[in-house]
Formats: C-alpha cells, sequence, structure tokens
C-alpha cells in the first residue's frame, strides 16, 4: 500500500513575511524562512519571543496581519484549518485533544478516514470496511506503539501515550509538513526518550517544525535551530553554532534578567 | 392610518412590551445564571393570571391578586428551586424534555381547575374606563400598567445594578465559578434568583389578564415571545431585555392593524439574523 | 463487515417484526399507521441528536413540508403516489439544505434557538398562504392514490389494511437505510464530530458540510413521513407545522432514546399509544405525559430503549445457569 505525496513542487514550507499586531502589540515582526528539505528544525527562543503566535500562524489557528506561507509551493496563508491539512500541513496540539470517548483504533482510524478520497459520499459500506485505511491505521499504531492499547478508549491513557496518539493522528496524511508544539511538555523521563527518538525518525521521511523549552533533547535532534527574540529571527544555524553564538546567549540572559 | 390610531397602537405596544419585558428578564436571568433552558417559565405567566382571575373572582380585589399572586409564585418557586436544581447539570435536550413535561402538567392542571375555555378579568374599578388628553383617548388601566411596569423595572434596575445581590447575578452571568471562588453562597443566590424570576412573570401575568383575558394556552405563547427577546436583547441583559421587549411590543402592535402574519414572520426573521449576526444580542456583552 | 450487515438488517427485521405484531394489539390499522409515521419523523430527530448531538426544533418544518408537498400535488394535480412522496421527501431535503446551513452557523443553545427562530417564521409563513396551504383550514378531502407503475394500477390503497402494508413496507427500508447510513464511514465521523469538533477539524474533516449532510438525511425522512401522514388523513391540519409538532417529535425522539435507532419506534408507539388510550379515559391525561416526561429526564436518561436493552441483558443473565 502506498501513499503518494500529492505531486507538488516547490519546498515542504516557505514562510515568507510574517507579521502579527494584537490591540498595537506586534508579536510578530516580519518572520522569513524556507525549510527545502526533510528533518527537525527546531524553533527556540525566550518566552514572549513570538514561538507560539508563529506556531499558530502556520497552522491557521489565527490569521497573520501581513505575509504568506506556502506548503510544498501551495499558498495556504487564508486556507480554513480544515484544509489544510489535505494541503500537506499536519500538527499535534499543545494541549491534548482527542475523541476521548472513542477508543485509540477509532481515533486514528478517523484521522486516516479523512484523508480517503471517498470519506464524505461513502453513506453505504461499513466503517470498517475500506481495507485501505485499516491498514493504514494499523501501520500507525504500530509505529507510534499504541497497537496493545488500541481497543481503550482514548481518554483513558496516559498522559505520554495521549501525546503519542495525537501523532499518531496527525501522520495519518502522510503529511509533508509536521507541526509539533512542545511535544513532551508534561513528560516524564521514560516517555521523552521515547518520544525524542519518534521525533528523528520522523525526521528522515518529512520536515518536522519543532517548538521546545527542552534545550538538550532539540541539540540532540535538530537539523537546524532557529531561536526567535522579540518577534523576530535573531540567529539560524546548525545546533554547535547556535549553542556557541553570544548574541543568543545574550538573548536569554537578557530575557531572564 | 390616522394619527390617534398610530398613536393608539404605539401606546398599546409598550404596555404590551413592558409586560414582555418583565417575562423575558426572568427567562435571562436564570438562564444566564443556572444555564437552564426552562421550557416551563411561561407556565409561571399563566399561573399568576389564573391566580389574579380566580381572587378577583372571589374577592372582588385587583390589588389583593397584584400583590398575592406574585408572592404565592415566588415563594413557591423559592421552595421548589432545590428541587429543579437536579436538572442543571443535565444534558440540554433533558432539560428541554424535563421542563417540557412540568409545563404540560401545570397547563393540564390549570384546565382541569377551572375549564379550557378564555375567561375576561375586570380591571380594578378605578382604572375601568378611559383618560382624555385632548383628541387622544386611551384606557386608563392600559396606562396604569405602562406606569407600574416602568416603576418595577426602575426597582429592578436599581436591585440589578446597584445592589450587591445584582453585582454578583452579574459576575455569575460571566462565570458561577468565579462567584463560588469569592465564598458566596450559590445555593442561596440560584434560589433567589429562581424565586424573583417566576415572581415577575407571574406579575406580568397578573397585569396582562384584564388586558387580555385569561386562557390555558397562554403559556406557550409568552415563552416563545420571551425567547425572541432574550436572544435580541442578549443573555443577561437588563437593558437588552426592555429594549427587546419595548420593541416586539411596538412592532407586534403597529403591525397588527396591517399585517398580523407579518409582524409575527418579521419578529423571527429579526431573531434568526441577530443570532447569525449578533450572537450576544444587541445589547448583551461580546 | 459480516457483523455490520447484520445489524442493518437485524434492525429491519426488528422494525418488521414490530410493524406485523402492532396491528395485532391496536384497535384499528389507522392508530398503527400512526405509529409507523412518527418512528420514521422521530427517526430523523434520532440522527441529529443521537449521533451529533444537535437538538433542532424545526422538524415540523420538514415533517410540515412533505404534508403540504403530498397534499398540494394530490389535490391540486393530481400527481401519484410515487411521485408525490419522492417530491415531498425532495422538497424536504432542499429545505434542509437551507435550514441546516444556517442552523450549522453557531452551535449550542444558539443553535437550538436558531432552529426554534426558523421553525416558527415557516409556521407564520404558512399561516400566510393560505392559497397555498389552505391558512388555518388546512387542505381537505386530500384524494389517496393508488398505487400505480407506467399507467397499470399495482394496488389499491384505498383500504386502511392496503395502507398500513405501504407504510410499513417504507417505514422498514428507512430505518433499514438508516441504520447503513450510521454505521458507514459518514456515520463515525458524526460520532466524531459529537466528541469533539475542533479535533474533527484538525484532522481535516469540513465539518459544518458533515453537519448539513446530516440535516438533509433526516429532513429527507422526516418530509416522507409528513407526506405519509397527509395521506393517512387525508388532511393537511396547520397543526403539522407548529411548535408543537416539532416538541412531538422531540418528545417521542428522546423518550425512545437516541443510543439506537429502534428507541424511534419505541418512543412514537409510547406517545401514540398512550395518547390514544388515556384520552379515553381521561381529558386531562397529558397531565401523565408530562409526569413521564420529568421521570425519563430524571432516571431512564437513555430511554424507553435502555429499558430494552436493560431487560434483554436481564434474560441473557437468567439464561445462564
Amino acid at each position: 500500500m502506498t501513499h503518494s505525496l500529492p505531486a507538488t513542487q516547490g519546498p515542504p514550507l516557505a514562510v515568507s513575511g510574517i507579521e502579527k499586531r494584537f490591540d498595537g502589540f506586534q508579536a510578530l515582526k516580519g518572520v522569513s524562512f524556507t525549510i527545502e528539505d526533510r528533518g527537525v528544525y527546531a524553533f527556540i527562543g525566550p518566552n514572549g519571543a513570538g514561538k507560539t503566535t508563529l506556531f499558530n500562524c502556520i497552522a491557521g489557528r489565527i490569521r497573520p496581519s501581513a505575509g504568506e506561507v506556502r506548503v510544498a509551493g501551495r499558498d495556504i496563508t487564508r486556507l480554513p484549518s480544515h484544509r489544510r491539512v489535505h494541503a500537506g500541513l499536519a500538527r499535534s496540539f499543545q494541549i491534548t485533544n482527542l475523541f476521548a470517548s472513542l477508543s485509540v483504533h477509532e481515533n486514528v482510524r478517523l484521522a486516516v478516514q479523512a484523508h480517503s478520497p471517498r470519506r464524505v459520499v461513502n453513506m453505504w459500506r461499513g466503517r470498517d470496511t475500506l481495507t485501505d485505511v485499516g491498514a493504514r491505521t494499523d501501520t500507525l499504531l504500530a509505529r507510534l506503539m499504541l497497537t496493545d492499547k488500541q481497543a481503550i478508549p482514548a481518554g483513558l491513557l496516559s498522559h505520554g501515550e495521549q501525546r503519542r496518539l495525537e501523532i499518531a493522528m496527525a501522520l495519518a496524511g502522510d503529511p509533508r509538513v509536521l507541526l509539533l508544539d512542545e511535544p513532551t511538555s508534561g513528560m516524564g523521563i521514560d516517555d521523552i526518550d521515547i518520544m525524542t527518538g519518534l521525533i528523528a525518525e520522523f525526521g528522515k521521511s518529512m520536515a518536522v517544525v519543532l517548538i521546545e523549552h527542552n534545550v538538550r533533547l532539540v541539540m540532540k535532534i535538530s537539523r537546524s535551530i532557529t531561536v526567535l527574540h522579540r518577534g523576530a529571527i535573531l540567529r539560524s544555524g546548525l545546533p554547535e553554532a547556535i549553542a556557541a553564538d553570544p548574541q543568543v546567549r545574550a538573548a536569554y540572559l537578557g530575557a531572564a534578567a | 392610518m390616522s394619527v390617534n390610531l398610530l398613536l393608539t397602537q404605539i401606546v398599546n405596544g409598550l404596555g404590551i412590551g413592558m409586560i414582555y419585558f418583565m417575562i423575558a428578564i426572568g427567562l435571562s436571568i436564570i438562564f444566564g445564571i443556572m444555564h437552564f433552558i426552562n421550557i416551563a417559565h411561561g407556565a409561571f405567566y399563566l399561573v399568576g393570571a389564573y391566580l389574579c382571575y380566580a381572587l378577583v373572582s372571589a374577592t372582588g380585589n385587583f390589588w389583593l391578586a397584584l400583590a398575592l399572586a406574585p408572592l404565592a409564585v415566588g415563594v413557591v418557586a423559592w421552595l421548589a428551586e432545590p428541587g429543579v436544581r437536579r436538572l442543571y447539570d443535565l444534558p440540554a435536550s433533558l432539560q428541554i424534555l424535563a421542563t417540557l413535561g412540568l409545563a404540560l402538567v401545570i397547563q393540564e392542571a390549570v384546565i382541569l381547575i377551572f375549564d379550557p375555555l378564555g375567561k375576561n378579568v375586570a380591571a380594578p374599578a378605578g382604572l375601568r374606563g378611559a383618560a382624555f388628553f385632548g383628541s387622544f383617548v386611551y384606557p386608563k388601566y392600559r396606562l396604569f400598567v405602562i406606569v407600574f411596569t416602568a416603576a418595577v423595572a426602575a426597582v429592578l434596575w436599581f436591585l440589578l445594578e446597584r445592589t450587591r445581590y445584582g453585582a454578583v447575578l452579574r459576575a455569575g452571568t460571566e462565570s458561577m465559578q468565579t462567584v463560588e471562588l469569592l465564598g458566596i453562597d450559590i445555593s442561596r443566590i440560584f434560589s433567589l434568583t429562581f424565586a424573583v424570576g417566576a415572581a415577575l412573570t407571574a406579575l406580568s401575568g397578573v397585569l396582562a389578564a384584564p388586558i387580555r383575558g385569561v386562557e390555558p394556552f397562554m403559556g406557550v405563547e409568552a415563552l416563545s415571545i420571551a425567547f425572541v427577546i432574550v436572544v435580541i436583547g442578549g443573555i443577561g441583559s437588563f437593558t437588552g431585555a426592555l429594549a427587546g421587549g419595548l420593541l416586539i411590543g411596538v412592532v407586534q402592535s403597529v403591525m397588527t392593524t396591517f399585517w398580523a402574519a407579518g409582524a409575527n414572520i418579521m419578529i423571527y426573521v429579526a431573531m434568526a439574523l441577530i443570532i447569525l449576526v449578533r450572537p450576544h444580542g444587541l445589547l448583551g456583552r461580546a | 463487515m459480516a457483523r455490520f450487515k447484520s445489524s442493518a438488517w437485524g434492525l429491519a427485521v426488528a422494525i418488521a417484526l414490530v410493524a406485523l405484531v402492532l396491528p395485532l394489539m391496536l384497535p384499528s390499522y389507522a392508530l398503527a399507521t400512526e405509529c409507523l409515521i412518527f418512528a420514521m419523523a422521530a427517526l430523523g430527530c434520532n440522527l441529529l441528536l443521537g449521533r451529533l448531538g444537535l437538538l433542532s426544533f424545526g422538524q415540523a418544518i420538514f415533517f410540515g413540508a412533505g404534508a403540504y408537498c403530498v397534499g398540494i400535488l394530490s389535490l391540486r394535480f393530481g400527481t401519484g403516489i410515487v411521485a408525490g412522496l419522492l417530491a415531498a421527501t425532495a422538497v424536504s431535503a432542499l429545505l434542509a439544505v437551507a435550514i441546516g446551513w444556517l442552523a450549522t452557523q453557531r452551535t449550542g443553545v444558539y443553535l437550538i434557538m436558531l432552529t426554534l427562530a426558523l421553525s416558527q417564521m415557516f409556521f407564520f409563513l404558512c399561516y400566510a398562504a393560505p392559497d397555498v396551504t389552505g391558512g388555518d383550514n388546512g387542505l381537505m378531502n386530500i384524494p389517496r392514490p393508488n398505487l400505480a407503475f407506467g399507467g397499470h394500477e399495482l394496488l389499491s390503497l384505498a383500504s386502511p389494511f392496503a395502507f398500513y402494508v405501504f407504510v410499513a413496507t417504507i417505514c422498514t427500508v428507512a430505518f433499514y437505510l438508516m441504520a447503513r447510513l450510521i454505521a458507514s464511514p459518514f456515520g463515525a465521523t458524526l460520532e466524531a464530530i459529537r466528541d469533539n469538533e475542533d479535533r474533527a477539524v484538525a484532522i481535516g474533516y469540513d465539518t459544518r458540510l458533515y453537519k448539513v449532510i446530516a440535516f438533509v438525511a433526516a429532513g429527507a425522512v422526516t418530509g416522507l413521513a409528513g407526506g405519509l401522514y397527509a395521506l393517512a388523513l387525508k388532511f393537511v391540519p396547520l397543526a403539522n407545522v407548529d411548535l408543537a409538532m416539532s416538541e412531538r417529535i422531540i418528545v417521542m425522539t428522546i423518550l425512545g432514546g437516541t443510543n439506537a435507532l429502534f428507541g424511534s419506534m419505541l418512543g412514537s408507539i409510547a406517545v401514540v399509544v398512550l395518547s390514544y388510550v388515556l384520552s379515553d379515559i381521561w381529558a386531562r391525561w397529558q397531565i401523565i405525559l408530562g409526569a413521564l416526561l420529568v421521570a425519563v429526564a430524571l432516571y431512564l436518561r437513555g430511554g424507553l430503549a435502555s429499558l430494552l436493552d436493560k431487560a434483554v441483558a436481564r434474560a441473557n443473565e437468567g439464561a445462564r445457569p
């Protein structure tokens, strides 16, 4: 079973000149970057640097005041949330957001079904009879190590398992770009290790945009790190270069002081 | 239409609008505070009107009815509220089912005690006949209703905007949890609010009785209008309910002379439009 | 796959059995016919409330539109029964596109209020257009055409028995189709929207489209029921479109229970039979109905269908030694 990516040209994610003003406060002052290839791309910065606003502008939860977001060459800046997913952009939520009363399997199956071309018109077949959807669901459950838990209602999973289920659902459409908003927040050490390994794994097949507080995790798996400061990009580069950069240090220390 | 007729219809509309306002404000506060969809709210109006009919028939004293009927309904509502409280946590569909059932029980009980036929209630002796203002002639009782309800509205405004109870209610419409955190006994607030809302609605039933008579299905009609006003004015809004009530009253009254069904169509079109365009109502807090 | 098919077939068999037994228990075919017609009306409401959690006070719009459609076609144009009922279904479905599109602009209480406003609007429109609807008097003396195909008469529906068989067949098919619908991927998506609409949007569903489609399915089956009701009474009263009709359909739906489609059949039979039996004994029988509604809301939240579930479970337990 193949899940071919939509035939597109252009880099997975291109963000140009994103600005966001809230009532006189400029949260983003023209952020531009392009992700050319697969890999994990981390965005860090002190509190209030604009990370979450940037994430929300890309994910479609808020509209930027100016600028443009392109996924695989397609302008998605004004696309409603549900259509961004089909453009190849997937996201996980910072606060766990699942179909709590439905089974783990059904959660994933629904996410996969959303990408089945017959999803709306299919009013006649049984919900478990779309064999391609079933196979894809099983693959995702196995990949996120949730096969054992598939019959349980999602609301009864542990926190770490719920975060993994989130990501299984985000991966359902084989996205070009996966947006992860602090995927390890609130996790125990064991779960963080599992999640770190999984994110590194996803980076091999897609562009992963990661917003994360855990600097050690970021240093370990990122292909590139971008530092945001006061609504603009301060530095962007290899993890080692960023770690050694005096301006980055100053920004963090300045914010802390 | 002559100027005098138009004026008569507008003043009629103001009186009816004030009665609508008093039905709607109770519904609005109860919904705003308890998030309780009370389909049986119209029953307070129905019972108020029938108590008025019974007391006036028995004693011939309208003023007794004006004092006793709202008091009686308010006390019963205050006593019943802890029982009704079980419904607050139910899903909307079950709240509607239960209160629809209650409304039916009360309506049928009224028919059982009286009978299904409409009845007239005489206006109090001093307020029969008409008042003359040059060429403009207007029934005294209807004038009394306007003046009296305006006074009630003023008292209510003071209660809601200038007292501690009112401040708690306004905070409660935003978030009942905050009110609870302030160390206020919510259950007393609930009982009091339910009782005040019920008494106001019963009072409007008493006032309406000499104008429109009493009949067992008047509660259903009043409920429907009250929902329109709550939506138009905004949930929990005093000025919204007042403006909404007067607007609906006047529009209905003036339109009735040309096209009665058209008035109703317009009212519900307005209700739908407001939900679509300004869901918090014309004067509600966004 | 087998299980899914069997569940829809199982429901169809259950409905057919009820349809078979009902006339034996009730004094007339007319009463049994009314039970089946309102079961279909409640079925539409069940789809919206049970699968999506949407409470619509607009069901009388669809029921009334279906009834007026059959009434007008049959009375003025002599349209055949199949064409008339198909037209009723189609007109109600079209109305449901508009009502559903408007109502789903909002959620929660505001959605309920929107359906209420639209329903009242439709009532007063019908009231204000006596040339079309007969206004307060309704449409009277509606002929009930016989079942015909290509000019050949297949079956006379003049007798109450023949008409009952006709309605029972349609009712069984309607329940079967609805069961297929909710068991399909489409139905699964409705449940997801009920559980967490935000998330359903985030994984790529246009949830409003799904809700509107559900409204259309609900409107179609309710309109079909309204069309059959016009033929059953040979009369279309204005009461078909009033708020009390919407309430009646809602009461049947919740009383029967929304966890299973079969609940709509139970709710309809309960209300129709109860009103018939009690109204003979006591003119104020609605006091009992009202008290029953309060009791169900407080003590039997799953409705009558959950009572049936419990009985079956207990019987199974009892069967095991």
